[in-house]
């Protein structure tokens, strides 16, 4: 056992391997609020990656419905209910991490899912949280809520996976902390899927070796976004980068998002692998849920996206959302526009801080009809 | 317990086990005639049942298996002989071609057995916290040529399959490279051959490799990129396109793991210690299990002498030590999640 540090449970923490950080971690922001469930990241993630024999269950990324879908299933809620409740003080974490709850031999806590939790991945979609009873009417807002929760692997600062293959075939890239399964090292002992408490491993039953969502790392070393970024058609995701442990950079959209405003939280801090996707949290989910899920943060962060027209820096990051099929590492607000460069330095995107709108006269005089002006 | 075994087997079939819990065999007797021995005999397996005994023309496998097997094979349940018992394993010296010896070749009911005692792996992460696989009776052949041990171990259930959450049944020999090595896969700078066999590469061997439809036969995929046959797309066919052979990540990368042709349900390897096992490239080691009355019986057999400096040095009139480990899959073992044995001494004889 080694110690580490994990920022986002406010302390050092165990962990089995000692390592040091990446040069730079690849890191997703998603915007929850934003998503729709089209599964088009899906698809593009399935039809790039996984549509070979033996993955037909595999899915790098995928969106399931809050609070009762999952997939697999019930994948966060076995390892909670195994588990003692989580406490947390003042910002940190003071019950264990999975990788501090049990014997020095036993790899970190964790569950196998069974075939069956395998079989029906939309089970629970769009289903709501609470009962729709006779007389029910909205007024102001809705009494029941469910959301969608867009999931990949997260490219743990502390892979739990990594620390649980007893051979070692499991790594995490210096150059963008891409976490990987080495497809010759590998000998399909699923430990890693046991351990994984996102379960973002798979195994292959035909290949016989475990597979994982890949980063898009031959994209990303192209410094183009992945995939399920590139194809999110409600613009939910941006794909950056963050040095692990430096002061953040408020010209970086990921540092400013996530770790100066706090406005994206970490999904299941508390299991203590420090994830690197960070999640808006959905601002019409009640907060009891929501902290089990974020953590502590969600009250702050849910405030700040109700008034984030008041902050120009924040709105111009967030605005750089699917702008861009290139990384963007720098970003500026630019009088009514916000800007964003790739590492080369070239500008790839001009976004405007108002969306534009045009009014067209209502009667077309060369058509001799009338129009109509949908907002 | 084996006595019931054996009823029970007989009368699953309906092959004329008598009511009233009466086995018609005992223990060391043949089946009535109208057994699965018997049937077998006429074609669907070709295992004797005249003799306690598979007949074996030298260097072929004299069982035959049709395309249409069920898996485990449908064999009679002979009476497993064994010499006498002994602390050091001993590998007779025949003057019968040891190369591909069947698993229940008469040879082995007169050689010298060692019961190795086996303790579940607790000694590195992760753990086999219960053991289900308390011994393995060991025994070792040679002609000067080739060396064959024979494991035989009581599982009640074949585990040949893999998928998640499902893991296969398991045997491995392990010899020393370098002298003191330790047991435990080895140590830095003392490095130890291992003779890998799994159920699953077995029953590939045997009723066919172990493809998606053959787990979940109702299984449909709209799109397997490349697949140049129909559905349900027999991923050999996958992995002889080019293009489609990519989608097979594993096997593109070279894992042997992932091979869908493999002529061998054996695999050679070596370590140095936990979590340093390799596969070899050439693997001269070859084996053949079969599972019959709750039990497994296995042959693994390797050239005794190679030009591989990677091979144990085995030699006639030679003292080594082996040691043995067994995985139970359907008690979810797999890797380090294994019985082990300490070094057992090897001796060949002259």
């Amino acid at each position: 056992m080694a110690k580490v540090k994990n920022w986002q449970i406010g302390r050092d923490m165990e962990y089995p391997i000692a390592h040091t950080p990446p040069k730079k971690q690849v890191t997703y922001i998603f915007d929850i609020n934003k998503c729709i469930e089209c599964q088009t990241c899906t698809v593009a993630c399935k039809t790039g990656w996984t549509s070979g024999k033996g993955q037909e269950h595999v899915f790098y990324n995928n969106v399931e419905t809050k609070p009762y879908g999952g997939y697999p299933q019930q994948w966060d809620v076995k390892l909670l209910a195994s588990r003692d409740l989580v406490k947390w003080k003042r910002g940190t974490l003071t019950t264990p991490t999975i990788f501090e709850d049990h014997a020095p031999l036993d790899p970190p806590t964790g569950h196998r899912p069974t075939e069956d939790d395998y079989a029906s991945p939309n089970l629970g979609e769009d289903d709501i949280f609470g009962r729709v009873d006779r007389g029910a009417h909205v007024d102001g807002q809705h009494p029941m809520w469910m959301f969608y929760l867009a999931r990949i692997c997260n490219h743990c600062e502390h892979p739990a996976c990594l620390a649980a293959c007893p051979r070692k075939a499991i790594y995490k890239r210096e150059e963008d902390g891409i976490v990987l399964i080495d497809q010759e090292r590998c000998r399909g002992y699923q430990e890693c899927i046991k351990a994984c408490p996102y379960k973002k491993t798979f195994f292959n039953m035909v290949s016989r070796t475990s597979e994982k969502c890949i980063g898009c790392y031959p994209r990303v070393e192209n410094g183009e976004v992945a995939l399920c970024v590139e194809s999110c058609i409600g613009k939910i995701r941006m794909h950056g980068f963050s040095v692990p442990n430096a002061e953040p950079d408020p010209k970086n959209p990921i540092d400013l998002i996530v770790k100066i405003r706090k406005l994206a939280l970490p999904l299941y801090p508390q299991f203590g692998t420090s994830p690197n996707v960070f999640y808006i949290p959905p601002i019409h989910v009640p907060e009891e849920f929501l902290e089990q899920m974020f953590g502590p943060n969600v009250h702050a962060a849910k405030e700040l996206y109700r008034r984030v027209s008041k902050d120009r820096e924040l709105l111009g990051a967030l605005l750089l959302f699917g702008a861009s099929t290139r990384i963007i590492t720098r970003f500026e607000v630019q009088g009514d526009e916000a800007v964003g460069w790739d590492a080369t330095g070239a500008e790839v995107a001009r976004v405007p801080m108002v969306e534009r709108a045009f009014e067209r006269e209502r009667f077309d005089e060369k058509h001799g009809t009338f129009r109509h002006n949908l907002m | 317990m084996r006595f019931l075994a054996l009823f029970a087997f007989v009368s699953v079939l309906g092959c004329g086990a008598p009511p009233g819990g009466k086995a018609p065999a005992a223990i060391g007797t043949l089946p009535p005639a109208s057994s699965p021995a018997a049937r077998s005999a006429s074609g669907s397996v070709s295992a004797s049942a005249s003799a306690n005994d598979v007949a074996v023309p030298s260097g072929t496998f004299a069982i035959h298996i049709p395309p249409s097997a069920k898996w485990p094979l449908e064999l009679a349940a002979p009476a497993l002989a064994f010499g006498a018992e002994q602390t050091t394993l001993v590998a007779e010296r025949g003057t019968a071609a040891i190369a591909h010896i069947e698993p229940l070749a008469s040879r082995w009911s007169t050689a010298p057995f060692v019961n190795v005692h086996l303790l579940p792996q607790q000694i590195t992460a992760p753990r086999l916290l219960a053991s289900s696989i308390p011994n393995v009776r060991v025994q070792a052949l040679h002609d000067g040529e080739s060396i064959a041990f024979r494991l035989v171990w009581n599982d009640d259930t074949p585990n040949g399959n893999v998928a998640s959450g499902m893991f296969t049944d398991a045997a491995a020999v392990q010899l020393p490279i370098d002298a003191a090595a330790s047991p435990m896969m080895g140590h830095p700078g003392g490095r130890v051959q291992i003779l890998h066999w799994k159920a699953l590469w077995q029953k590939d061997q045997d009723v066919g490799f172990q493809d998606v439809h053959t787990l979940y036969p109702n299984i449909w995929s709209d799109l397997y990129w490349f697949s140049p046959s129909a559905h349900p797309h027999p991923v050999q066919d996958i992995a002889a396109d080019p293009y489609g052979r990519a989608w097979l990540i594993a096997l593109s990368a070279g894992n042997s793991v992932a091979l869908v042709n493999r002529s061998t349900p054996a695999q050679e390897l070596i370590a140095e210690g936990f979590g340093t096992l390799t596969a070899q490239p050439e693997s001269a080691t070859t084996a053949r299990g079969v599972w019959f009355d709750n039990t497994w019986v296995l042959v693994i057999e390797r050239p005794l002498k190679t030009a591989d400096p990677l091979d144990a040095p085995l030699s006639s009139g030679g003292k080594t030590q082996a040691a043995f480990a067994i995985w139970n899959g359907g008690d979810g073992n797999v890797g380090a999640r294994k019985h082990w044995s300490a070094w057992v001494d090897l001796e060949v004889a002259k």
